[in-house]
């Protein structure tokens, strides 16, 4: 019986590489681990981690995610800070669009798959939208328990207890979380899951979001998923809820005093800026 | 030209100058990054003689280090004045800190625009040199020097700042290794001739238990080197070499509190990785004392700590933006600071 994969019928018909950039054996064992993943919500499920044309840590696993899941019709926007126009994340667009077929996009409300880097789109995706993260650090406890086997069984017990005392620690001696982005969370009240280095505004988004979010961690061989719906609840002590950053002055370009603002040396010194460009740029515009 | 980080004319030019490298190696068979490795290592700026020492020793990269610091250990050591900042002209500045810095971020030469693919054509890129050269311009004609263009770590004077700016000379490892304690600058000089691949373990170990690192600044500089007339006394230049410059912010705990550290690295050449790698040393050791976190030599610790393409995707990382997960930290500091007035 001889088998037909998608890339040996590309071979036959002159393509020199398979759809999509991987093979098809590591997409199948992507897609895999992400059914996996969304199955368990917030788990750390293994999977096949290639060497990528961007090398590890540069948003190689986010990039093998979305990989596995474009297709021809597709309309793929990717963000690094929510900026479409980074070096690497222009990059990665245009490989991911260049091997399938799929068009590219800036704008979050035409995107199919919205791949980002520390940031979540403050357009509101909807259910039809799908969100790739890009992780460094699957584990939360990193810093904590640094035996990942250690780490593991804390996971499948549910005790978070280091996680809870690094917590204590910060709120006793410095009142307040001592770190600023990749604050854990809680996952249906139940897996402790690192939601990438997202500033605190978009931590306090995760809840109950319409659309899956898939993330992937290339270096660590990991992918984590959060499905439509899902609980996520900041890892916080129910009178110290966490807050979201602060910001001196509404965005520059936009004039929003509710976006994630950052300071920004602009031609009449220090001024506050969007990091979201394109709703910034929705927000000029109307 | 400057530019940011952004797609557009500035990454046009910046594709066009790795390609145009990338089509001399390939032409001339020159291994440029492999001579400013072996000149690195041996801290000693020598490129003809580093090819040389590369090709005796097979590309055996130890041995061809040996090579030229045995050669250098017998010939006659000058004392050269301090780099004096107009001679130093940056061809490339970048920071992942921040969105926009004062005096704008210059891409220049940067490998990482062209993607990793093996080609397996051998014939020579279809780059037409007159188009290339003429997107690319030439790299050091508008580079502007040192003294022109403003610190990005002077932007944190504002913020808990963990320093140690001891302004001593220190002891030259090219005349002899320095006995320990070693001050801080010695400490630079001594680390600036570390083994690459070595650097890069120790900054991937130390990063990995960091809540925050991101490059304040990182240069690519062509540095002329002053000697003083034997006769007049007059400082005379007699060589020029590039050098690569990083200036990095690690959390820290100041007086309790979160803050910052600033590391800084530099080393001969141009690899970016070694530079990265010594300023996240130099700013582990600034946020701790001493580096007084164990690092236990457990399975999982060894097996990472051997992961090439793991340990440099991660260090070289750092040049990626920041300036969203890093105003982040910096907005919980400046709270910190806010409530102890």
């Amino acid at each position: 019986v001889t088998v037909q994969t998608v890339a040996g019928i590309a071979a036959e018909y002159g393509r020199s590489e398979s759809y999509g950039y991987l093979d098809e054996g590591t997409k199948r064992n992507i897609r895999r681990a992400l059914l996996k993943a969304l199955a368990i919500p917030g788990w750390q499920v293994p999977f096949t981690s290639r060497e990528m044309p961007v090398a590890r840590g540069w948003g190689s696993g986010g990039l093998q995610v979305t990989l596995s899941l474009v297709g021809p019709d597709d309309c793929v926007k990717v963000i690094d800070q929510g900026d479409d126009h980074s070096a690497n994340a222009s990059g990665m667009r245009s490989l991911i669009c260049r091997t399938t077929g799929a068009r590219e996009t800036t704008r979050t409300a035409e995107a199919t798959i919205v791949q980002s880097r520390h940031r979540i789109p403050e357009i509101e995706l909807t259910e039809d939208q799908v969100l790739v993260l890009q992780v460094p650090h699957p584990e939360p406890m990193r810093r904590v328990v640094g035996n990942e086997i250690e780490a593991r069984k804390r996971h499948a017990d549910g005790d978070y207890t280091p996680a809870w005392l690094e917590l204590y620690d910060d709120e006793a001696r410095n009142g307040g979380p001592r770190g600023g982005a990749d604050h854990p969370v809680l996952v249906e009240g139940r897996t402790l899951m690192s939601p990438s280095p997202i500033p605190r505004y978009d931590v306090l988004r995760l809840d109950r979001r319409s659309h899956p979010i898939l993330l992937g961690a290339g270096r660590k061989f990991r992918v984590t998923a959060l499905p439509p719906y899902t609980r996520v609840q900041p890892l916080a002590f129910d009178d110290r809820p966490l807050k979201s950053e602060s910001a001196d002055g509404p965005c520059e370009s936009c004039g929003s005093e509710t976006s994630y603002r950052v300071p920004s040396s602009g031609a009449g010194g220090s001024v506050w800026q969007c990091t979201d460009t394109d709703a910034c740029r929705e927000r000029s515009s109307r | 030209m400057y530019a940011t980080m952004h797609e557009g004319p500035g990454v046009a030019a910046a594709r066009a100058m790795a390609a145009r490298s990338r089509a001399a190696s390939l032409d001339l068979g020159q291994l440029p990054v492999l001579e400013d490795q072996v000149c690195a290592e041996a801290g000693l700026w020598a490129p003809d003689a580093a090819r040389r020492a590369i090709v005796q020793a097979g590309g055996d990269v130890p041995r061809a280090v040996s090579f030229l610091k045995v050669w250098a250990a017998t010939l006659p050591h000058l004392e050269s004045v301090p780099v004096n900042q107009s001679d130093i002209r940056v061809t490339r500045r970048i920071s992942s800190a921040y969105q926009d810095i004062p005096g704008g971020q210059w891409l220049g030469y940067a490998p990482d625009l062209a993607p990793r693919i093996l080609s397996w054509d051998d014939a020579p890129d279809d780059l037409d040199e007159a188009d290339v050269l003429e997107i690319g311009g030439s790299v050091d004609a508008d580079a502007p020097s040192r003294a022109e263009v403003p610190r990005v770590r002077d932007l944190l004077d504002d913020l808990p700042l963990k320093t140690d700016l001891d302004a001593v000379d220190g002891a030259d490892p090219a005349v002899g290794m320095p006995i320990p304690p070693f001050d801080r600058a010695t400490r630079a000089g001594v680390l600036a001739r570390g083994e690459t691949a070595s650097l890069v373990t120790l900054a991937s170990l130390i990063l990995g238990r960091r809540r925050e690192a991101v490059l304040a600044e990182l240069t690519v500089n062509t540095v002329s080197v002053r000697v003083p007339h034997p006769r007049t006394g007059e400082p005379c230049v007699v060589a020029e070499l590039p050098v690569v410059e990083a200036d990095t912010i690690i959390d820290a705990e100041v007086d309790g509190a979160p803050g910052f550290a600033v590391g800084w690295g530099v080393s001969m050449g141009s690899i970016e990785r070694r530079a990265i790698s010594l300023a996240l040393i130099d700013g582990a050791i600034q946020a701790d004392g001493e580096l007084d976190e164990s690092i236990p030599l457990d399975e999982q610790t060894v097996v990472g700590a051997t992961d090439g393409s793991s340990n440099n995707g991660f260090v070289e990382h750092l040049r990626l933006p920041h300036f969203a997960s890093f105003a982040s930290y910096v907005a919980q500091a400046r709270n910190g600071k806010r409530e102890d007035l």
